[in-house]
């Protein structure tokens, strides 16, 4: 059992105008999954979970070690895109996830969200629900890498980030995008995993930049 | 070992880089990336990242081993390592090298990912069922592979070299046709008293405890051999030679054989001097009755070579007999 570990999060948007790019999506899942599983230390140091949101949030992937997962429940597109039952489902399962992997005896880092959506919030009130997560109140709030893709404001991708965001420049089809971020998410926990401190802890690191996606600036607080 | 005799150095193979054939993509490393050659199917070509940091001098000695080498050697060398075989330069700058590629043996299948080495993490971590294109090897299986992986430490510090790098994904292993070990990224490699191609900060959790400064010895190579053969035949990537009964989770191996290694992680746990060699661990990986001799022999940690194993250029002296025994 290892000492540190580093939870990923994939907060996907299901609703109905991901249907073109949902295939793609799942592919690349597949890949993520088999990418990782076949790099033992990088599996043992990183935990990855799936939710997914349209008109609510479901967990499709508990925090798991990808080397014991066979089956990943697919995502499907429907319904809307209620961003504030995504973000208060996560810390649902930020703050029960930690409490676990502590009883088990790890040492946790700060949880790493990667967050997509391609439309605009069909809800009100997100931004509470989106503070109360990122709030430093909440000791487990994670650190947030956004991805807009189509429809959604860029100003709402940088609200959503607290660590980088992207914006699909358009240059690419949605599809390709998905895939293009699909395989990103998974560079990133490769080489957290594989890019240790000098005390073992996986330490977070993110592409700069992803092809079909601009690298959007974060305001500074 | 460097001729002695007021010969020249061999001359160093050096290729323009303009002049190969590089197919584009590759694997990238946080060294450099390493690319296939479209006219050449037995080499590879690694090109650093950052040229400016290297030193030519030290892979020119890399380069030079081979050419020193009786051929029994030089064929020992090749073939259990991705030895650096031709610089490679952009006009007087020195960019990479060719070296072998790695031998079909030691890769694996999956049926997502595609073609992936059998790196030595796969023998530290338990089988999964996610993992099922990775072979297990048996106990026998997993000796032979780290005794192996023992001989390329013994040889190369025989000829004056270190490891340097030594990590769970610079060295491979096969199972067919025999059970071996196989060492790759040997850029990492320096010859003892000379500074590296290109400075190697340890990787994280194969840290040498009793380094001193900032380039690896044969000290720290006999430290992290430990590491290697521990992890790798215990199956556990945290294990440390300072664990308490360090091969309890091998009640299979025969008592005399995990008396032997026991005693062995026990040493390498204490002061430099009593790092067993990669000579010792690959004696009490083998299948031989081990006879206790002696506590294991110092280790340098200095820019002072003491070969670990006898030399063929520079066998045993005769004893001279100083007075008659009655």
């Amino acid at each position: 059992m290892s000492e540190q570990v580093l939870p990923f999060y994939l907060v996907c948007d299901e609703s109905g105008s991901m249907t073109a790019g949902i295939d793609d999506m799942n592919d690349g899942l597949g890949k993520l999954h088999a990418e990782i599983a076949n790099n033992p230390v990088v599996a043992d140091k990183t935990r990855f979970a799936v939710i997914g949101f349209s008109d609510d949030a479901e967990v499709l992937l508990p925090l798991s070690d990808l080397a014991d997962v066979e089956e990943i429940p697919g995502l499907t597109a429907k319904g809307g895109t209620c961003f504030g039952a995504a973000f208060k489902r996560l810390k649902q399962e930020i703050q029960k996830d930690v409490g676990q992997l502590k009883a088990d005896g790890h040492s946790v880092l700060r949880p790493v969200v990667f967050f997509l959506s391609d439309g605009q919030a069909t809800d009100r009130g997100w931004e509470s629900a989106h503070a109360d997560l990122v709030s430093p109140s909440f000791p487990a709030y994670p650190k947030i890498v956004a991805f807009g893709l189509e429809q959604v404001d860029e100003n709402t991708i940088k609200r959503v980030a607290t660590f980088k965001a992207f914006m699909a420049d358009g240059g690419v089809s949605p599809a390709v995008a998905l895939r293009e971020f699909a395989s990103s998410l998974t560079k990133s926990i490769v080489r957290s995993g594989s890019t240790l401190a000098g005390t073992g802890a996986p330490t977070l690191q993110v592409e700069d930049s992803v092809p079909g996606f601009t690298s959007l600036p974060l305001d500074q607080i | 070992m460097t001729p002695n005799n007021g010969a020249p150095a061999p001359r160093v193979p050096v290729r323009q880089r303009s002049s190969l054939a590089v197919v584009e993509g590759g694997d990238s490393g946080g060294q450099g990336r390493v690319r296939l050659l479209r006219d050449r199917s037995d080499l590879v070509y690694k090109e650093f990242h950052d040229a400016g940091k290297l030193d030519r001098g030290a892979m020119d000695r890399i380069l030079r081993l081979p050419a020193t080498m009786s051929e029994a050697d030089r064929s020992t060398l090749l073939c259990n390592t991705a030895w650096p075989v031709e610089r490679v330069d952009d006009g007087s700058r020195f960019v990479g090298f060719l070296m072998g590629k790695i031998p079909s043996e030691f890769w694996y299948e999956d049926p997502v990912v595609g073609h992936r080495l059998l790196e030595f993490q796969h023998l530290m971590f338990p089988p999964r069922a996610t993992r099922k294109a990775v072979p297990e090897p048996s106990t026998a299986q997993r000796l032979a592979i780290l005794r192996s992986a023992a001989e390329i430490f013994a040889f190369l510090h025989g000829h004056s070299f270190i490891v340097g790098d030594v990590s769970m994904k610079n060295i491979v292993w096969s199972l067919s046709p025999r059970p071996r070990a196989f060492l790759i990224d040997c850029d990492g490699c320096r010859k003892v008293s000379y500074l590296p191609v290109l400075h190697q900060a340890d990787t994280p959790e194969w840290d040498d405890p009793l380094r001193q400064g900032n380039t690896s010895t044969e000290a720290s190579d006999r430290y992290k051999l430990a590491l290697l053969i521990g992890r790798g035949l215990n199956v556990r990537y945290s294990w440390r030679p300072t664990d308490p009964d360090p091969f309890g989770a091998r009640p299979d191996l025969p008592e005399k054989q995990r008396q032997a290694l026991t005693r062995l992680s026990q040493a390498a746990a204490g002061p430099l001097h009593t790092r067993p060699s990669a000579a010792e661990w690959a004696s009490a990986l083998g299948d031989r009755p081990m006879i206790r001799l002696s506590a294991p022999g110092p280790s340098t940690n200095g820019a002072v070579h003491q070969p670990t194993q006898p030399n063929p250029r520079n066998p045993a002296r005769p004893k001279i007999r100083l007075r008659e025994t009655p």
